[in-house]
């Protein structure tokens, strides 16, 4: 892989994380519209690293099953935590 | 004379003759030291074995108390006090430190051999998580001898009974750190098991030829390594509730629910986890004993893997009905619970369809296999009412529910493992069990069981948990009769006892194979196996007597015993006595020291295994494969720390903006170096990967600094927030408790990061690694992204959110 993507992919980073903060910064706490930004923000940044730093993009596709079927779990957690307390 | 004893003679000749000139023939370690540092699968296969016995006694002598004390109202044999500890601490000591590790003493033992591997993917790993396991277990019992006595919260640690508040005693303390140590060896193990399984079959070893018991230790080890995270983080907040005050189940934010959703997505897998392994036993059993090839083995292993595996996850809340959870939520609960008595179903159906038509011969294992399918049966019937919301609302906390589980947890897991005991033992010894005994202890132990735990199904009012009743209320003369039905139970164990021992020392020779299986851990040749499978499991009618698979011993080492005995004893200290801590932590630190230098200078070398059977990880390396299901387990850990902090986000309804106590701008400095500190971790692999060495060490150490610096930060920051007026702490309140909470199991990451980048650091400087050797680089910058992942979550949720 070519290093120059690398280091895009971590100026991204960087951008995306000040980013975060500006609308954490510019838009009034609690608006649930500013904590799904936020929130999707980190998630492409996860998603950055997981690809780029972990290479799972440029390993076989076999590799990423260990990740996607933990994120079945991880999904079940969360729904049912923070669901069970909704009445 | 038989040859085994011919062998034996010749061999007290020559110890005679060595004697008598005073030389050896080959060096050896001492018999001692060769079972306290061995990292061989076979040995640690049987130090769980008689570690999980020793267990065993204890949690037997405790139950017998129990069922002593209730035989007749108003006893006076144990206080309240006592009785809670012994119903505690039997429930730990049986669910975690006998079963399941029984059905791990049989996975080590076996799995490797039914696929034709030398060893288990990490022997060293897989010794830590026996001395773990077994060390735990003393800080555990340690509990019974400090002021307030041993864990008196019951099996499941029930928060807030477990709080400072309600048991301040040192007992409960050491339980939690006790359950620490047990989390880390399940991890560890599940992990090394998984590995083994996934990368090490041994050529033409698909998947499909897997035999039956591996295939149910794969799914048990599944089960744990996303199972036990939960309740890793929940046994951590815990210990810092009960040590630093924080307030994770003792305020009404985070409550005695978010203790029974940590514990529970962990306890309900659990129950699997111990049934398993003694049903993946019992399928072998009766194929052998039935003399057919296990029927619908397909249907089987489809059930485990996509039935019993995730459903276990997703019915877990049925533990949960009276906790005043989401009403929807309880009853999806109810359904799923019921779904998931199909996979159950279609296993006990298969076993059953496998000998319709079979020559079964009823030995001592066939007979323990059938004992377990029937209370299997039997715990499953009243287990299915049990996961209705409404009768649960009814039953819930009685002895008709104590009853139910035991059915599943003692009938099904202990009857099938001592078949496998009867099965598998002769292989280890190639002795052989007086088989009129063997029925006699399965006769004696089938009926006291029964006399034990049925008459407990009609105890529809009595509450589980009491240390006695009034006569009025009728439940003495079935007290009596389970009492009766505790001690034939247990004394009919001297029978087990004594076939062991039979079997260990003088039982009739039987060689290695004596039901004749043609499977690979009793002939040694799997490429016969996968060459003439399905042709397996029909018992020839003479032994074949295969002898031992060709196995490498793997050598010893003495860190995995010096890092659990130094980590159990710090913890007994960190309970009882500052030198004792002290001692545990120098014991503990030079375990460490002693494993990195083994691995600096290459002194624990492992031989390498030939390439087999890994689809659908052709390409990936067994190390590989381990740091991701190590990442795995730890994407849970995170996952349920995060769901813990969301829970409480949830349930309090006012939470002070992140603005009005920290320092937004700091934490976003410090954010942008842990990230690079990711890039320049990439740039090290990508200099060795370009043999530019100077480049790896300086871009490692790049890294190093960078990692150093936000650790350095955040520890200023923790001093300005102690600082703040009014201060803000870990016992100030859910948001204090939280933030430090995450921020340091994080920061304890980054000091693991950094340790082991001195290690690479080192090894690189001393020309360690180079283009085609940096195995370890590029695990560590797995690491070191997955810590930077998780800070890509904590950064908004407790700075900006």
């Amino acid at each position: 892989m070519r290093i120059a993507s690398m280091i895009m992919v971590w100026v991204y980073i960087l951008l995306a994380t000040v980013l975060e903060v500006i609308v954490a910064s510019v838009f009034p706490a609690g608006w649930v519209l500013r904590d799904t930004v936020i929130s999707v923000i980190a998630l492409s940044v996860a998603a950055a690293i997981v690809m780029f730093y972990m290479e799972l993009k440029y390993q076989p596709r076999w590799e990423s099953l260990f990740l996607l079927i933990t994120l079945f779990f991880v999904g079940d957690l969360i729904l049912i935590w923070t669901a069970s307390l909704t009445h | 004379m038989s040859v085994e004893d011919r062998l034996d003679a010749i061999e007290k000749r020559l110890g005679n003759i060595e004697k008598h000139l005073g030389v050896r023939r080959r060096p050896q370690a001492s018999w001692l030291k060769s079972w306290l540092l061995t990292t061989d699968h076979k040995q640690v296969g049987i130090l769980y074995f008689v570690t999980a016995f020793y267990f065993l006694f204890i949690g037997g002598i405790l139950a017998l108390l129990m069922r002593t004390q209730l035989a007749y109202p108003q006893s006076t044999l144990l206080t309240s006090a006592a009785y809670n500890q012994a119903v505690s601490m039997h429930g730990l000591i049986m669910v975690l430190w006998f079963l399941s590790p029984l059905g791990a003493a049989f996975a080590n033992y076996f799995v490797p051999l039914q696929i034709g591997a030398k060893d288990v993917a990490f022997p060293r790993f897989n010794a830590f998580s026996y001395w773990m396991y077994a060390f735990g277990g003393v800080v555990a019992l340690a509990g019974f001898f400090v002021p307030g006595g041993a864990a008196a919260a019951g099996w499941t640690n029930y928060a807030p009974l477990s709080s400072k508040l309600f048991l301040p005693g040192g007992g409960e303390s050491l339980i939690g750190l006790a359950l620490l140590m047990m989390w880390g060896s399940l991890t560890m193990g599940s992990v090394n098991l998984i590995t083994t399984m996934l990368s090490m079959r041994a050529p033409g070893m698909t998947w499909m030829k897997v035999p039956t018991f591996t295939w149910f230790t794969l799914v048990t080890q599944l089960l744990l390594l996303w199972s036990v995270p939960s309740i890793f983080s929940g046994t951590l907040a815990l210990i810092v509730d009960r040590s630093l005050g924080s307030l994770f189940f003792v305020s009404s934010g985070g409550s005695s629910v978010l203790w029974d959703h940590m514990w529970w997505f962990f306890g309900h897998p659990e129950v699997y986890v111990v049934i398993l392994p003694g049903l993946g036993a019992a399928a072998e059993i009766i194929s052998v004993f039935s003399g057919r090839p296990l029927y619908a083995k397909k249907a089987i292993i489809l059930s485990l893997m996509f039935g019993m595996l995730p459903f276990s996850f997703a019915i877990y809340g049925h533990h949960m009905f009276l906790t005043g959870i989401d009403a929807l939520q309880r009853e999806i609960f109810t359904v799923n619970t019921e779904i998931n008595t199909l996979p159950s179903g279609m296993v006990v159906i298969c076993f059953a369809a496998t000998m319709i038509g079979g020559a079964i011969k009823f030995k001592t294992p066939m007979l323990m296999a059938l004992g377990s399918i029937a209370t299997f049966v039997i715990g499953g019937i009243t287990g299915v009412f049990d996961s209705s919301l409404f009768l649960d609302v009814q039953l819930r906390g009685t002895y008709q529910v104590v009853s139910h589980f035991h059915y599943i947890m003692v009938g099904t897991a202990e009857f099938a493992l001592f078949g496998a005991i009867y099965y598998w033992m002769p292989r280890w010894t190639g002795r052989m069990y007086n088989e009129a005994v063997g029925k006699l202890h399965f006769i004696l132990s089938f009926v006291f069981f029964n006399i034990l735990f049925f008459p407990m199904t009609f105890l529809l009012d009595m509450p589980r948990r009491i240390y006695t009743y009034a006569p009025a209320t009728g439940w003495g003369p079935f007290n009596l009769i389970e009492t009766i039905g505790a001690w034939g139970f247990g004394l009919a164990q001297i029978l087990l006892l004594y076939v062991m021992i039979e079997m260990a020392t003088f039982g009739k020779r039987c060689g290695k194979n004596p039901w004749g299986v043609n499977s690979p851990e009793w002939t040694g040749d799997v490429e016969s196996y996968v060459k003439n499978y399905p042709a397996v499991y029909t018992t020839q009618s003479s032994a074949l007597d295969g002898g031992a698979p060709a196995h490498v011993s793997t050598p010893l080492n003495a860190s995995p015993l010096m890092i659990s005995a130094g980590l159990g004893m710090a913890f007994i200290g960190l309970v009882t006595s500052l030198p004792l801590l002290l001692v545990g932590i120098v014991v503990g630190v030079w375990g460490v020291g002693t494993w990195f230098k083994d691995d600096l200078y290459g002194l624990f070398k492992v031989p390498e295994e030939p390439i087999g059977e890994r689809w659908p990880f052709n390409h990936m390396s067994h190390v590989r494969v381990g740091v991701w299901l190590a990442l795995a387990g730890e994407m849970i850990l995170f996952t349920a720390i995060i769901g813990s902090y969301l829970f409480i986000r949830e349930n309090v309804p006012i939470w002070p903006p992140p603005a009005s106590i920290h320092n937004i701008r700091l934490a976003t400095f410090n954010s942008l170096l842990l990230f690079s500190s990711g890039m320049t971790a990439f740039l090290a692999l990508h200099s060795i990967r370009n043999e530019n060495r100077n480049g790896m060490v300086g871009w490692l150490g790049a890294t190093f600094a960078l990692a150093g610096s936000f650790l350095a930060i955040k520890i200023v920051e923790w001093f300005q927030l102690l600082n703040l007026n009014p201060p803000f702490t870990i016992a100030s309140g859910l948001p204090g408790s939280t933030y430090y909470f995450m921020t340091g199991i994080h920061a304890v990451h980054i000091m693991v990061g950094l340790a082991f980048m001195v290690f690479l650091i080192t090894k690189g400087i001393q020309g360690g690694f180079s283009k085609t050797n940096h195995d370890a680089l590029t695990y560590f910058t797995l690491y070191w992204a997955f810590v930077d992942i998780v800070w890509v979550f904590l950064f908004p949720l407790l700075y900006l959110i």
